[in-house]
């Protein structure tokens, strides 16, 4: 059974942490990073969400983009990490790390009804 | 088919043009329309999705993209005056052309109506306006070209005004048309810079491109007409 897909607030707050892994992963271009999301089950990220996300990415020097001829098809704009993106990358994973930690300690410590 | 629908067969001609528009009005620079419109092919060509559908309302999506510190420098009211000045003084000079000339045959002091200066207050108005309110005309065009359609409609109306608002020697009349028209000319660009596609270059038709470098001569070419049509008419 597919599983319900996660309330926007939630990708809101890392999807620029996927894609930035999708990104340092190898360079790729915006329609295979939506197809890799909605292949580790993040659902289907609209362009009008990934592009302008891709841009703060290029804004902040996380990555550098390059356009190359694609075979037979229209051009593609590659993405590619830069050092810096890489050191948020490995910042930012190490965070949310503890992040989820918090709340699944915070989840199977407080039991609903229940006082510690 | 215009230039542009060929460059971009997978972006419907009516999302795109509004996408451009407010990127323009934002600032964006033409290798950054040519940058974007090539990526959203790019995705509507793979995904198999409709602009709209993937991207949603052109002037959201416009809106949401970031762009960078000089370009939106460029759509500062500021900027924006600085834009629209050449043409502003390329109008007056225009305006004033025709009392000048008919100075100039009767030897007597340049006689401007009442409806050259009540012309150049409402032109002068529109622009106010213009630098006021900025990018938020392209949110509502429909209501801003109507206002401007009011104000040219007035503009046409009150030029008709006859009767002379002031009398001022021909040296001085001159001066202010030729000063008027140079300043068209050396300081008025064409439209913004063309749409350059990342990978083809040059994206805009041919005409596109033809207007927007003669633009700057427009109001020149057009005083040269009414300085001969004045020039050879029956003194009034």
């Amino acid at each position: 059974m597919q599983p319900a897909a996660f309330p926007t607030e939630w990708l809101r707050g890392v999807l620029s942490l996927a894609v930035l892994h999708i990104v340092a992963a190898r360079p790729t271009y915006g329609y295979a990073i939506s197809v890799a999301l909605a292949e580790h089950g993040l659902g289907s990220v609209k362009g009008g969400t990934l592009y302008p996300l891709l841009g703060r990415l290029e804004e902040a020097g996380h990555v550098t983009t390059e356009w190359r001829q694609g075979e037979g098809g229209p051009g593609r704009k590659y993405y590619l990490v830069t050092d810096s993106g890489r050191a948020a990358l490995a910042e930012q994973s190490a965070h949310w790390g503890d992040f989820t930690d918090s709340v699944t300690s915070l989840l199977s410590a407080h039991q609903p009804g229940g006082h510690q | 088919m215009n230039a542009l629908d060929q460059t971009y067969p997978h972006l419907d001609s009516g999302w795109r043009d509004a996408f451009m528009l407010e990127l323009r009005a934002r600032g964006a620079t033409g290798s950054r329309i040519g940058d974007l419109l090539a990526e959203a092919d790019a995705h509507c060509a793979e995904s198999g999705e409709d602009p709209t559908a993937a991207f949603g309302e052109p002037g959201d999506y416009a809106r949401a993209i970031p762009l960078s510190p000089e370009e939106s420098e460029r759509a500062t009211p500021t900027a924006l005056l600085w834009a629209i000045l050449p043409s502003l003084a390329g109008l007056i000079g225009l305006l004033l052309t025709g009392p000048t000339v008919v100075g100039w045959r009767t030897g007597e002091r340049v006689e401007i109506p009442w409806g050259v200066v009540a012309s150049c207050l409402v032109i002068i108005g529109v622009v106010a306006v213009i630098a006021r309110a900025g990018a938020r005309l392209v949110q509502h065009r429909w209501l801003a070209m109507a206002g401007f359609a009011l104000a040219g409609t007035a503009a046409f109306a009150l030029g008709s005004l006859a009767g002379p608002a002031l009398h001022v020697p021909l040296w001085a009349a001159g001066a202010v048309v030729a000063a008027c028209l140079i300043t068209s000319v050396v300081f008025g660009r064409g439209d913004a810079e063309p749409v350059l596609d990342p990978l083809r270059g040059d994206a805009q038709p041919r005409a596109t491109r033809f207007i927007a470098a003669a633009t700057p001569w427009l109001f020149v070419v057009a005083a040269l007409g009414m300085a001969i049509l004045t020039a050879v008419s029956p003194l009034p």
